[in-house]
């Protein structure tokens, strides 16, 4: 399934058109019919790279663009997401200012540190702010609170309510984005409390290290797989962070933090759809990881807000047991993992649909 | 004549168009022409239809005629969607 989405024809020209816009292919299809330029602009807004793109569409030979209409409507939403780009740039600092004038340090986590990489910063499609504010949950909250602010707050963060006009803000206090396993989060928290200690200053707010992106990012890639779905803005985000740095490999840290398989798997991805080249790799490229990731990608786009069930046709049984054969698969792939996910599926089910009952949700 | 103020003239894949500072989503196509007047316009602040034609003139190789009706074309288009002061 997911080997067809590699060789998959209206994928194929899609990811050409990413790597002409990185500038790691030069290659382009002969032509390109309106049909073929509706499917990839679809599947540009499903995967948050329209901004992007429209950087590589911009060095296209005249006869391979799309129609007026198409372009100027790719011109449109390019725009419109360097607006946006650019007022989370300026929520950046402000909040930066926010906190530091009250003497705390902080850091930008993903978002605009990522931006800061990319050729065209202003052509990533901005999200939230997260800012990671040093000191612990227990000041920075108490902190949060006597600015004036209020929102839920979790483990990790507190997500702050503001006005529907302002860029949505996540005051991190933890720098993890947690693992699915127990053992694992508190390895992966550990790693990252250390590791975020050193930042550098980046236009007016401070950015983690490289080395930190690079679990960090992975981490949080596997929870959105995990519960919901990651875009190809993610994966290309993580491009920009291995693109940094030459002959790091990070196998034994990967495996003592329980992310190297999905890490090989990303890494499969990295060198089919983005062409990077293999001396940024922290880990081995693993085919099967990388297929059934990559698959998962292109089905649900982001946050998996374009999936289809696609066992929705099915009668309630036979859906069940594929989906519980789905997550046996996935156990099978990245092992230390998916167990617990599984168990929490499967207790779910007994629950729910044998005993009647209300299952109360474990917080994973 | 002046220019109204507010409005940035970009262009793509060989496209040119004029955007609203305060408004993004207002996008207006230029042909090459009128970019190339709209950049001289703005250069120049105060112009005219000779301070165009002397400048379209010197860049192209075009009839006196040809161009001055191309310019007041223009200036009339422009008028119309209200991008003069």
């Amino acid at each position: 399934m997911a080997e067809a989405i590699i060789n998959n024809p209206s994928y194929k020209t899609f990811f050409q058109l990413i790597r002409f816009a990185l500038g790691t292919d030069t290659q382009l299809p002969q032509s390109i019919s309106a049909a073929e330029w509706k499917d990839l602009y679809n599947l540009g807004v499903q995967q948050s790279l329209i901004g992007v793109l429209f950087e590589g569409i911009k060095r296209l030979p005249e006869e391979l663009l799309p129609n007026e209409g198409m372009l100027m409507q790719w011109y449109g939403d390019a725009e419109y997401i360097a607006e946006v780009s650019d007022k989370a740039e300026k929520a950046s600092q402000m909040w930066t200012r926010k906190y530091e004038d009250e003497g705390f340090r902080t850091c930008i986590l993903k978002g605009q540190g990522n931006a800061a990489m990319y050729d065209e910063p202003k052509s990533r499609t901005a999200g939230d702010i997260d800012i990671y504010v040093f000191g612990g949950q227990e000041k920075v909250l108490e902190q949060t609170k006597k600015m004036g602010f209020t929102g839920d707050a979790c483990y990790h963060h507190i997500h702050l309510d503001l006005p529907e006009d302002a860029v949505p803000v996540e005051v991190h206090y933890r720098a993890s984005y947690g693992g699915l396993m127990d053992k694992y989060n508190k390895r992966i928290e550990l790693w990252l409390d250390k590791e975020i200690q050193h930042t550098t200053p980046h236009n007016g707010y401070s950015i983690p290290s490289i080395k930190f992106n690079k679990i960090m990012q992975l981490a949080h890639m596997q929870h959105h797989f995990a519960f919901d779905g990651m875009s190809l803005r993610q994966l290309m985000d993580y491009y920009y962070v291995l693109s940094k740095e030459k002959d790091c490999d990070m196998t034994k840290e990967l495996e003592y933090i329980g992310l190297s398989y999905f890490a090989e798997g990303i890494m499969h991805i990295m060198q089919q759809i983005f062409h990077l080249d293999k001396s940024h790799f922290i880990i081995a490229p693993e085919r099967r990881r990388g297929e059934i990731i990559l698959a998962n990608v292109m089905e649900g786009g982001r946050f998996g807000f374009y999936r289809k069930d696609k066992y929705g046709d099915m009668n309630f049984i036979t859906r069940n047991i594929h989906h519980t054969a789905d997550l046996i698969y996935f156990c099978y792939l990245f092992p230390n993992q998916y167990y617990k996910m599984l168990i929490r599926y499967t207790k779910r089910f007994v629950y729910k649909r044998i005993l009647g009952k209300e299952y109360e949700e474990e917080d994973l | 004549m002046k220019l109204r103020e507010g409005y940035i003239l970009d262009s793509f894949c060989r496209r040119y168009v004029l955007k609203s500072k305060d408004d993004p989503s207002t996008v207006i196509k230029f042909n090459e022409t009128a970019a190339f007047l709209w950049q001289k316009a703005t250069e120049k602040g105060d112009f005219n239809e000779d301070d165009l034609y002397e400048a379209l003139s010197a860049e192209y190789e075009v009839e006196e005629t040809v161009a001055r009706d191309a310019i007041n074309q223009t200036i009339q288009g422009w008028t119309q969607l209200g991008l003069l002061e």
